[in-house]
């Protein structure tokens, strides 16, 4: 089942007596946050809440947001290895499997005892230039590791969230999630740990007392290192969920900003550390040594007593100190004394005695910075020269492992000698370099100048004279000047020898590297700015070219698109027309239909009436019989009767003409007037509209022609549209070509820009750094004396010839100041 | 690699989320234990992953930054929806989010099946609200205009999260090329993520993560599906710690969510922070 969440954690908090089953929690009530609701402070895998108990006991509840993994038997082992000791680093704690109710739901929670200690990252912070308590706090950290070694049990875990610092120093440890105790062994581990502590080579399951081995290591050698050397907190981000070292450092040493700018520090033991701590990364977890404790005093440690390998005087401790087990034995070595274990570093001085010593320590760490860009660090150690370690079974180490140990053997021995002679309480202040004493006036005999400058004239005046007389004009000025030219240069000579000159000289000298250096830093972040700022137009540029191209592509498919709608229209259009057409002639047919129909009404109508019958109207029946004959019989039959010069004509339907006798004038008219009877009485019969079936045929024929309309019109649309997509296609395809580029554009200028940004954030350290040593420089050589070769000689010629010069006025301000801790803190 | 980079509070990254305001949200929607409307739900879930996140970033020194937050409604209108003290703001780094909610509501939470209810603080930072169009166009671009310059000043965060909550279907156009517009923005570590949680009222069953190749109901789940960005390692990570079981390459698009499925895909979508 799925584990509550942060916030159904703090939901139940708000009223721990319904929602914990340890009736302690019960009674106790969760610290609030500023908005009235229970402050958590969040890890990777639990949420702690601090709860205080009416007694005035607080507790801390982790309640967990990532699934357990540790089971009961596993923290049961725990409690019952750890009730059995009595180290300071513990803290009492319960796995209460069935803790907290949520929902409904009951989920394990871990009591602690809550512990006012401080968090490291915070505790290092507040005493980044404090360089005593910091090397105190590593010996600490030794003397921890070789305590929790004493104990049987590695935590697992290092890292600053779990480590705090009680008032007093001590360390405490919380989250024992991950502990080994002996009961344990066998048992697989179940984290890997924070990965800015851990080995890269650990793995889930590796478990044992070497745990903490490597995170041991990281965590002192980070603190020694600050100890020693502040500043690289603000340059490495230190605090930033790390102190100085983060996975990607531990993971490619070799493309290590931190470890580069570690082993590039002046801090003594800083750059020996670092390369130690780095040699270890080409070891497994398992093979990384256990700190030692026989290391612990940091380069700026104040070790006063108490620490056993702290010693009396300098140079003496390193013969006496014992080398880790992981070194190989020295042949000069007699006894390799084993790993102390701690126990005489658990009462460290405090107080007063520790300030000063600190104070001592921090200025001794301050002026080695100095010392230490001019001489080697001392190497004391007595195995120094023998360099061969002895394999003591006879040589049979191979090369490549003895090169290795000799390596970690000369980094061990620079360690050790680098304590005493840094850090020795009784070491004396190494001597300052003679600073140069500015003077407000010049010192050393002003007259000698005198008589140059007095002589320079004098020759100046002989060759006027000579002038006078006659030698040209351009030979005796360029004359008079190579004289006057040749004083002045001995003046300045003798200018440059004075002591203000010199001083003013070699002031010059020693501020130039610093002040080259931060005008070189500060070139550095123009440049890297402008560089940026150059990247932002460049991209803004291609950005207006992109849109541009877009814009252009979008007129010529809309061109395209145009053609292809308007070629359409005229499709359409004439599709309309013939649309028309067919309308029209569906009408005409109608029409021609309906009069065809009538004409066959009135011809079968006409067709019914037999001539026989015009007998009643005054035909004579002969006629009568005489038209039959010519098979005339009917009114459909005939359709004129003429009376002509031979006699009477009757005009047949299909044109024949009869000539038929007998018939006169009267007997025509009689016909006619017959037939005109029996066609009006046809017309009473003919229908005035189409039949429904023969209309409905009519229109369905037509429709067939306007359905294949309809469908030339729909291909017609459909090509359009297909012309159309296509088009689009092809432009899309363009614009997308030039999207692409400008995204390639844009990506290459983020991270064009991030690269520029690391690097500004590094120039920026760097101005601010060479600001601060060219502070630092300015202020040990003090404000030479603003006197120049001009003042020189308007005093060389004031003074006169009888007139001693004070050697020496006063007025030097000389600012001894290498013990002055830099003023801002970041 | 792309979205490798560390989140800190030097490279913080962001996490937008737009919010459909539609008159259809106002519909409840199933898979909760008490009724609510879709506009209920996600205001709900939204203020909760604030929260979550604000305790989440809470270390001994304060809440840390890591992330930039902002709340984005469209609806009648588009806009940033925050209340209270951060009415106005768009993009609001945690700490502020933590320190100011708008309102501190009054909840009832239930013990155990038996036992009676009890009242808990719950802190909100905006409100449901179920009125309007689903300008959706609108509101990807307004995502896109305060992205690009937020990328511009954190150009090696780990991309900015967008995360779009939506019931229906875009009424001011093809919400499509918008959505490729937003997700063509990159920092060095990637591009922009977009991130489609469809909402439903019917019975029909969640689909959660697609992989590339799923089979979904209708053009508009598909559209919906083509609008979402695959899933980095480190969701899939979550999904995996959660037990869902996804397809390589799933992205990040739930269609026809109910309740839960809200929560959960808010959950494994805002999975950014890796601190060990």
């Amino acid at each position: 089942m799925k584990l509550p969440g942060a916030t159904a954690y703090m939901e139940a908090l708000q009223d721990p007596a319904t929602c914990f089953a340890d009736p302690e929690l019960a009674g106790a009530s969760a610290a609030l946050g500023p908005l009235g609701l229970p402050r958590a402070v969040s890890g990777n895998v639990a949420v702690v809440f601090r709860l205080d108990g009416s007694s005035g006991r607080s507790w801390a509840v982790r309640c967990f947001v990532r699934p357990l993994e540790a089971e009961r038997a596993r923290y049961e082992a725990l409690r019952s290895h750890l009730a059995t000791l009595d180290s300071s680093w513990r803290v009492g704690f319960d796995l209460q499997p069935l803790g907290i109710r949520v929902d409904g739901g009951w989920w394990p929670v871990v009591k602690m005892e809550w512990t006012t200690a401080e968090p490291l990252l915070s505790y290092v912070r507040r005493h980044l230039w404090d360089g005593a308590a910091l090397g105190y706090l590593a010996a600490r950290v030794a003397a921890l590791a070789e305590r929790l070694r004493a104990d049987g049990v590695a935590h697992g875990d290092l890292q600053h969230g779990n480590l705090l610092v009680a008032p007093g120093g001590d360390l405490r440890l919380v989250d024992y999630d991950g502990m080994y105790v002996p009961a344990l062994a066998g048992w697989a581990g179940t984290e890997r740990g924070h990965r800015n502590y851990q080995h890269p080579g650990r793995a889930v399951g590796d478990f044992g007392p070497h745990l903490d081995s490597f995170s041991a290591w990281s965590i002192y050698a980070s603190i020694a290192a600050l100890a020693a050397d502040p500043l690289l907190w603000g340059r490495l981000d230190g605090g930033e969920e790390a102190l100085l070292l983060r996975h990607h450092d531990l993971e490619q040493p070799g493309r290590s900003a931190a470890f580069a700018a570690m082993e590039a520090s002046d801090g003594p033991g800083v750059a020996d550390l670092a390369a130690l701590l780095r040699s270890f990364l080409a070891l497994r977890p398992d093979e990384v040594p256990p700190l030692s404790h026989a290391l612990g005093p940091a380069p700026a440690c104040p070790a006063a007593g108490g620490v056993p390998t702290a010693p009396g005087g300098a140079g003496s401790g390193a013969t006496g100190r014992p080398g880790p087990s992981w070194l190989p034995a020295k042949p000069s070595a007699a006894v390799v004394t084993p790993t102390r274990s701690g126990g005489a570093v658990d009462d460290p001085p405090v107080g007063a005695a520790a300030l000063a010593a600190g104070e001592a320590a921090m200025r001794r760490a301050w002026s080695a910075r100095g010392a230490r860009a001019t001489d080697e660090t001392p190497r004391n150690g007595p195995g120094d020269t023998g360099g061969v370690p002895a394999t003591g079974e006879g040589g049979k180490d191979d090369d490549a492992a003895r090169t290795e140990d000799e390596r970690r053997r000369s980094l061990y021995d620079a360690l050790v000698a680098a304590g005493p002679v840094d850090t020795g309480p009784g070491a004396a202040d190494p001597p300052l370099p003679p600073a140069p004493a500015p003077a407000v006036a010049f010192g050393g005999d002003l007259r000698e100048a005198r008589r140059t400058v007095a002589g320079s004239g004098a020759g100046a005046v002989v060759l006027l004279l000579t002038v006078a007389v006659g030698l040209p004009l351009l030979v005796a000025l360029v004359g008079a000047v190579a004289v006057a030219g040749a004083g002045l240069a001995q003046v300045r000579r003798l200018f440059l020898r004075t002591p203000e000159a010199r001083a003013a000289h070699q002031v010059g000298a020693v501020l130039a590297a610093p002040r080259r250096a931060a005008g070189d830093a500060v070139a550095a972040v123009d440049r890297l700015a402008r560089g940026r700022a150059e990247v932002s137009t460049g991209e803004d540029a291609a950005a207006r070219d992109a849109e541009r191209d877009r814009a252009r592509l979008r007129a010529r498919q809309d061109a395209e698109l145009r053609d292809v709608d308007v070629s359409l229209e005229a499709t359409l259009a004439s599709l309309v027309a013939r649309e028309r057409a067919i309308g029209v002639a569906e009408q005409e047919a109608r029409t021609v239909a309906l009069a065809a129909l009538q004409s066959s009404v009135v011809d079968a109508q006409l067709a019914k009436h037999s001539l026989v019958s015009a007998s009643a109207a005054g035909v004579s029946d002969k006629i009568v019989h005489l038209l039959a004959l010519d098979d005339v019989r009917s009114a459909a039959d005939f359709t004129d009767v003429l009376v002509e010069k031979k006699g009477g004509v009757v005009v047949c339907r299909d044109g024949r003409r009869i000539q038929v006798n007998g018939v006169d004038r009267r007997q025509a008219d009689a016909i006619l007037q017959w037939r005109r009877r029996v066609a009006g009485a046809a017309q009473l019969k003919v229908p005035d509209a189409l039949p429904p079936k023969r209309q409905s045929a009519i229109r369905a024929e037509h429709n067939r022609l306007r359905s294949a309309l309809a469908a030339e019109e729909e291909s017609a649309r459909v090509l359009a549209r297909r012309r159309a997509d296509g088009i689009r296609e092809r432009w899309k395809a363009e614009q997308d070509a030039v999207l692409q580029r400008q995204n390639q554009v844009e990506a290459d200028a983020a991270r064009q820009r991030v690269e520029i940004d690391r690097d500004l954030a590094r120039a920026r350290k760097d101005v601010a750094e060479a600001e601060w040593h060219l502070g630092q420089h300015q202020e040990e050589v003090g404000t030479p004396a603003k006197l120049g070769l001009v003042d020189y000689l308007r005093q060389a010629v004031a003074v006169g010839p009888l007139a001693g010069i004070a050697g020496r006025p006063g007025g030097t301000h000389r600012h001894s100041s290498r013990d002055r801790m830099p003023s801002s803190q970041p | 690699m792309p979205f490798s980079a560390e989140i800190s509070r030097a490279n913080p990254t962001c996490f937008l989320f737009l919010i459909d305001q539609s008159e259809s949200m106002g519909a409840h929607i199933g898979g909760g234990d008490v009724p609510m409307t879709k506009a209920e739900a996600v205001a709900d879930a939204v203020n909760r992953l604030l929260s979550e996140l604000s305790i989440k970033c809470a270390k001994e020194d304060g809440v840390r930054d890591y992330f930039h937050v902002g709340v984005i409604g469209y609806g009648a209108a588009v806009g940033p929806i925050l209340d209270g003290a951060l009415a106005g703001r768009d993009l609001v780094p945690l700490s502020e989010v933590a320190a100011r909610p708008a309102r501190m509501e009054e909840r009832t939470r239930q013990n155990g099946r038996h036992s009676a209810g009890r009242t808990v603080k719950f802190p909100t930072w905006f409100s449901p609200v179920a009125y309007g169009d689903t300008p959706m166009c609108a509101a990807l671009t307004r995502a896109r205009g305060l992205l690009g310059p937020w990328l511009a000043d954190h150009p090696g965060c780990f991309p900015p999260v967008v995360v779009n909550i939506t019931d229906g279907v875009s009424t001011d156009g093809d919400a499509l090329p918008v959505a490729q517009g937003l997700q063509a923005l990159t920092s060095a570590d990637g591009h922009v993520l977009l991130f489609n949680l469809h909402l439903s009222s019917g019975l029909s069953d969640p689909v959660i993560f697609p992989g590339p190749d799923t089979a979904l109901p209708d053009d508009y789940a598909r559209q919906l599906h083509r609008m979402s960005s695959p899933l980095p390692d480190q969701m899939m990570a979550a999904a995996a710690r959660q037990d869902l079981v996804l397809d390589a390459g799933a992205r990040g698009f739930a269609f026809n969510a109910d309740i839960s499925a809200i929560v959960q895909f808010l959950d494994v979508g805002t999975q950014v922070l890796e601190l060990r």
